[in-house]
């Protein structure tokens, strides 16, 4: 990091937009929410508030905004109102590390200076988004010990337990992509997906054109279970025991309402949204374009323009997965607590650890072989 | 100099609330000073260019073991011990205290009066030494042995902590 | 002393660790809440971590670093079985206060 006042500039303000960018879509997630569920479930949903109810959002905000302030008598203050904080925070860091598209360059004053398409660059990406993202599970806990109420206490419960087991499963999953690519860079593990599928294999180099090189044709299985694994993170169907309305009235966020609640909401579109981009990133080629990159590149050299579409292509896929994420849970049944439980430790568990052993394996034998 | 100033205000952090650990009557507080104080000690192995190691005790500490804790103490719904943090008695707390105090004030005080004799600089600030290639390295070669020996462990551990605290007769035992 | 308070050098860095350290040691000699000196005990490791680390930097040596991990696997290992143990104990005896087991009789 140079200490130029013009890198100081455009660094602040791409840090600004990309935060600003994951609370703003938000609404529009709700709104795909509402509108998605009535879809599956043959309903209309909101369609009132301007043209196919867009502006639902706006109203939505305004009474988000405007209801009474109200915090149960017994409750612990502090705790109370750290937890709303506490949710929304993991979920913008962990955003903020991904890169959302091709570095970019821009000149000033006769120098050229180079930029990530992302808030930070960490050289150890992948245990900065599991560290931050595990610290999630502390605002579930504050929410359901600080609100006094034993249906938010046994939420709370239920959900950090709930990420604790998955996260074995999460990291191990990882390993496969980690063995692979060699990095824990995200932007490398990206760069190594360019391009069509190529491997080498008894010793001939395979290119495969018709198919472009992503992290999925390699890790199938570590793709299944980094999925699944991604639901039980965040709290989303089928695995929302946390808040399963039928027994626990609505889990931790019993107790809130009004921008509190709205923050919780935030915390875990941005929960999604991590997730999605991790998918994306490991498994889908990351901001990757698979056909007609090339001519892209050459046209558009390193420009800002070059990294707007590929920032377009990458928010494509991710806005797909979170698609599938609102798919899911509106068509899915819940989980029953112990199914999740042994789902988690001993299916989920040992298909990673296999995965694992059985990646490493076989880059030993192809990597030997190649040379 | 943000070397300088971050290394006081982790130091601070974390010391700050390792003494909220050891104060605060309710076991809750206690277990929340824990988690500052551990992401405390993690922005110090930031400060010593060690990140990996810093964002694995985040993940490990602060994102299970303390939640371990923070589970035990909300489910058992420990009360707020008051005056009997320490002990019973007033002179019992008044002598406990003074000789803690001494203990402290002993091994501390030695090491902040010899402070200018150990006081090094680093041989060689710039080198990455604690990348995670070089870590890994030395961790599956010079350390293979105690690698293994740990994984083991760590067989070892669930199963002995799933024998001692599961309920005979199954879950729906009195 | 107060001249090297503006470049940190490895003193600063012990002073922090054996103040943790010290503080951790007060809390398992003192505190009567059983969890509570488990997480005194936690607060000594890390303290342990930070001399090692520190000591891995400032003599350019990476086994700091590893021994660390190792130490902090164990210490998460260490913290399950305590709490198993506290669990059972507090499932028996309804107590958390150690003044409580000071007998050990059944």
């Amino acid at each position: 990091m140079g200490g130029s006042g013009f890198e100081i500039l455009i660094n602040t303000v791409k840090m600004l937009a990309i935060f600003l960018l994951m609370v703003q879509l938000v609404p529009i997630l709700v709104w795909v929410e509402r509108r998605g569920s009535a879809f599956i479930q043959n309903r209309f949903g909101p369609n009132r508030v301007g043209p196919l109810g867009l502006t639902q959002l706006l109203a939505d905000a305004v009474k988000f905004l405007f209801k009474e302030e109200f915090r149960p008598p017994k409750s612990v203050a502090f705790m109370y109102y750290a937890a709303p904080v506490v949710a929304l925070i993991p979920g913008a860091l962990a955003f903020g590390s991904i890169p959302l598209s091709a570095p970019f360059t821009l000149e000033y004053g006769g120098e050229t200076y180079s930029f990530m398409f992302q808030s930070f660059h960490l050289n150890a990406g992948i245990v900065f988004v599991l560290a931050i993202s595990s610290l999630g599970a502390y605002a579930l806990l504050f929410a359901g010990w600080g609100s006094a109420n034993k249906y938010s206490l046994m939420g709370a419960i239920r959900a950090s337990a709930q990420m604790i087991s998955y996260e074995l499963a999460l990291g191990l999953s990882l390993v496969g992509i980690l063995l692979i690519y060699g990095s824990f860079d995200f932007s490398k593990i990206i760069e190594a997906q360019q391009g069509p599928l190529r491997f080498v294999l008894l010793g001939n180099q395979i290119v495969l054109d018709f198919l472009p090189n992503w992290g999925i044709f390699y890790q199938p299985l570590g793709f299944i279970l980094f999925f699944a694994a991604t639901f039980a993170e965040t709290n989303r169907a089928p695995f929302d025991l946390p808040e399963a309305e039928a027994e626990l009235v609505a889990g931790y966020h019993t107790e809130y309402g009004g921008l509190k609640m709205l923050m919780f909401y935030i915390g875990e579109y941005g929960h999604m949204m991590v997730a999605s981009g991790l998918l994306v990133t490991f498994y889908f080629g990351g901001w990757d374009l698979p056909f007609g990159s090339e001519f892209l590149k050459e046209s558009m050299g390193s420009s800002f323009l070059y990294s707007l579409v590929m920032h377009l292509v990458f928010m494509t896929k991710v806005l797909l997965f979170l698609w599938v994420f609102i798919w899911v849970r509106w068509t899915l049944p819940r989980f029953r607590y112990d199914q999740l439980m042994d789902l988690g430790w001993k299916t989920m568990l040992p298909w990673a650890l296999f995965n694992t052993v059985a990646t490493a394996v076989i880059v030993v034998l192809f990597n030997s072989m190649g040379s | 100099m943000t070397e300088v100033i971050m290394f006081y205000v982790f130091a601070g952090l974390s010391l700050f609330a390792a003494l909220g650990v050891l104060l605060h009557p309710n076991p809750i507080m206690s277990v929340l000073h824990l988690v500052v104080a551990m992401i405390g000690v993690a922005g110090l192995f930031f400060n010593l260019h060690a990140p990996f190691v810093g964002l694995v005790q985040i993940l490990v500490y602060a994102g299970a073991v303390i939640i371990l804790f923070l589970f035990v103490v909300m489910i058992f719904d420990v009360k707020t011990e008051g005056k009997q943090v320490f002990s019973y008695g007033t002179i019992a707390n008044g002598v406990k205290i003074l000789f803690g105090g001494a203990l402290s004030g002993l091994i501390l005080f030695s090491i902040l009066f010899e402070m200018e004799s150990f006081n090094y600089q680093p041989t060689n600030a710039m080198a990455p030494q604690f990348d995670v290639r070089n870590l890994s390295k030395v961790l599956y070669t010079d350390y293979l042995f105690m690698f293994e020996v740990l994984g083991l462990l760590l067989l070892v551990i669930p199963i002995g902590t799933v024998a001692l605290s599961r309920i005979r007769g199954g879950t729906h035992a009195k | 002393m107060l001249s090297s308070a503006m470049t940190i050098g490895l003193g600063h860095y012990i002073f922090v660790s054996g103040a943790l350290f010290v503080v951790g040691l007060l809390g398992v000699l003192l505190r009567k809440n059983i969890i509570v000196i488990l997480m005194s005990i936690e607060l000594m490791l890390n303290a342990v971590n930070l001399a090692f680390v520190t000591f891995g930097y400032y003599f350019d040596d990476v086994n700091g670093a590893v021994i660390t991990l190792f130490v902090i696997a164990i210490a998460a290992a260490e913290a399950a079985v305590g709490l198993a143990l506290v669990v059972n104990l507090f499932k028996n005896f309804r107590e958390l206060n150690i003044r409580f087991f000071e007998h050990l009789k059944g």
